[in-house]
């Protein structure tokens, strides 16, 4: 899928800016257990797209120290986004004995990648209205479709999701975060080669007997580089030349394919 | 071995993409077709979007034209003059193609434009051929030798005004004709991502009567250019040129039309018009079932082009 070039610091991300400021705010009204005693990292901060880049394997790992009680029960969610792009779904139905696309809704701003991996079902953690307020789970994604509320606009959400499923940008679930001794904890990230490009938020939520107790944002950010980035940036900044170059090329390779050939 | 690719972003197996290249070399190789109409869908099928496939094809086909057409040139089999007009209505046709393939692709509906003419055109030329083939197998089986067809004719054609002396296909028509012609094939070039040389060289052996000597040369001659100006738009409009896609495709190409092209010299010509036709009319049916059988999602989603 032909990505557009990322736009700058518009409206939208001002508004989302402001929604995770006011989220923030909201857990920190949540009087804190004891202190917020969470360290998070992550193997690598930044993701190449080389020529050899084939999706990517991170481990994001972190430690806990005084939270909670001993009896409490401690649970992280980790949740990972990436940047957002308007997205178009599509519905086929049969017309005339063919599929044919026929229904259509807009997605606004919809993250490009999702991942969540927690320490046990996100059901037995805590609340619908907590994780909803969160904004964490498949179920409370901030998916704003431009349907009124129905039965085709949650069918157009979940086939949203499902194809983000399919395309592996959306892991719901599929990986665990192992706690060890309540204080040192761990979970797999896994990029798929097709991956969008952007800054990426990965969030950490701590709960302690399904109330939250501490939480930590650490970015990812995943570019193009090199050779990848130059050939990327001058198809969508000079077109012309682009497409000049491509034919170029393909007509000298073709004259050495042929002189190749003859010898 | 994964390869990234910066326009289709996505990775690929090196080797499957230049394995692909080599299989539709060969049987371009083989058969002295383009084979844009395998490379296509097939690269469609491995998970590259559809408007990088189309695009890209484009690209790939320009090259693999320019070492046909050099071939071809060397004997005399290239008809300039004609050929030029055939690119100038070509140039016509491929950007009304590209203009309405960015129209469709908008309005989601350009897979099933792809699949419908995939469907019509393939269908009825693969079963021409498939007919006309096996009919001369049969007789040659038989031991009737084939009559000569009458070429050309006195067709309703050659009434149409602005007439032309086109000296290398020894032919007078109206320069109306071959424009329409090009103009038509460049449509299907720009929304098929094919060099449309399965169309071209059946009209012009049929609707325009060139001796068969330069009908696949002058054909090679005008996909060049088309393919070329259908590269450039599709670059322009929709940035979807995938350069490093093409040129491993050409790689595995070159190779594959070698090995080809000796394995079809060891077959006879109504054998290899038969074997073509199957494949054509496999591609095509394999298009149309995708239409009528329910898909495994009805959904499907697009990143909305700003």
């Amino acid at each position: 899928m032909a990505r557009p070039p990322k736009q700058g610091f518009g409206r939208r991300s001002l508004a989302s800016l402001l929604l995770v400021a006011a989220s923030c705010l909201s857990i920190y009204f949540v009087p804190p257990a004891s202190g917020q005693g969470l360290v998070t990292d992550i193997s690598k901060d930044i993701v190449d797209l080389r020529y050899d880049f084939a999706g990517a394997d991170l481990l994001l790992f972190g430690a806990l120290s005084d939270v909670g009680g001993l009896s409490d029960q401690i649970d992280i969610v980790v949740s990972i986004s990436g940047p957002t792009e308007d997205m178009r779904v599509r519905k086929k139905e049969k017309i005339s004995g063919l599929w044919i696309n026929n229904r259509a809704a807009i997605i606004r701003a919809a993250p490009g990648y999702y991942a969540l991996s927690s320490t046990r079902p996100l059901d037995e953690i805590s609340s619908s209205e907590n994780l909803s307020r969160l904004a964490l789970g498949a179920d409370h994604l901030p998916l704003d479709i431009d349907l009124a509320p129905s039965a085709e606009r949650t069918a157009f959400r979940e086939g949203f999701i499902r194809n983000m499923v399919r395309a592996g940008l959306y892991r719901l679930d599929e990986d665990r975060v192992s706690l060890i001794g309540q204080t040192l904890f761990r979970t797999a990230v896994r990029l798929p080669s097709n991956v969008p490009e952007g800054l990426f938020d990965a969030r950490v939520v701590v709960f302690a007997d399904g109330v939250v107790i501490a939480e930590d944002v650490i970015d990812i950010a995943v570019g193009k580089t090199g050779f990848e980035r130059a050939v990327y940036q001058v198809a969508r900044n000079d077109p012309a030349i682009y497409g000049l170059s491509a034919v170029l090329i393909a007509l000298l390779a073709g004259w050495a394919a042929g002189f190749l050939s003859r010898r | 071995m994964p390869l990234y690719l910066p326009i289709a972003e996505m990775s690929l197996n090196i080797f499957l993409v230049i394995g692909l290249g080599a299989a539709v070399g060969f049987l371009s190789g083989m058969f002295g077709v383009g084979g844009g109409f395998l490379m296509t869908p097939l690269l469609i099928f491995s998970g590259v979007p559809p408007a990088v496939s189309v695009a890209t094809g484009a690209n790939l086909i320009t090259a693999s034209s320019v070492t046909g057409a050099i071939t071809h040139w060397r004997r005399g089999g290239v008809d300039l003059k004609l050929g030029s007009v055939l690119i100038a209505g070509g140039a016509v046709g491929s950007l009304l193609g590209t203009w309405l393939f960015a129209y469709l692709s908008r309005i989601g509906q350009v897979e099933l434009m792809i699949s419908l003419s995939y469907v019509l055109f393939l269908g009825s030329i693969g079963g021409l051929m498939l007919w006309e083939s096996v009919a001369a197998l049969l007789r040659s089986r038989k031991g009737t030798a084939r009559r000569p067809g009458k070429r050309g004719g006195r067709a309703w054609h050659h009434r149409l005004p602005f007439k032309m002396r086109f000296r290398k296909s020894r032919l007078y028509i109206s320069v109306l004709l071959p424009l329409v012609i090009g103009a038509l094939v460049g449509l299907l070039a720009a929304i098929l991502g094919v060099g449309g040389g399965f169309i071209m060289v059946p009209a012009m052996i049929y609707i325009l009567g060139m001796p068969t000597n330069v009908v696949v040369g002058t054909s090679l001659y005008q996909i060049i250019f088309v393919t070329a100006i259908i590269t450039f738009l599709h670059a322009v409009q929709t940035q979807t040129v995938d350069v490093i896609l093409s040129l491993l495709l050409l790689v595995g190409a070159v190779f594959g039309a070698q090995l080809g092209a000796r394995i079809g010299m060891k077959l006879k010509g109504e054998q290899l018009r038969a074997l073509l036709a199957l494949i054509v009319l496999g591609v095509g049916v394999r298009m149309g079932w995708g239409l009528v059988v329910p898909p495994d999602d009805l959904y499907s989603i697009m990143a909305v082009m700003p």
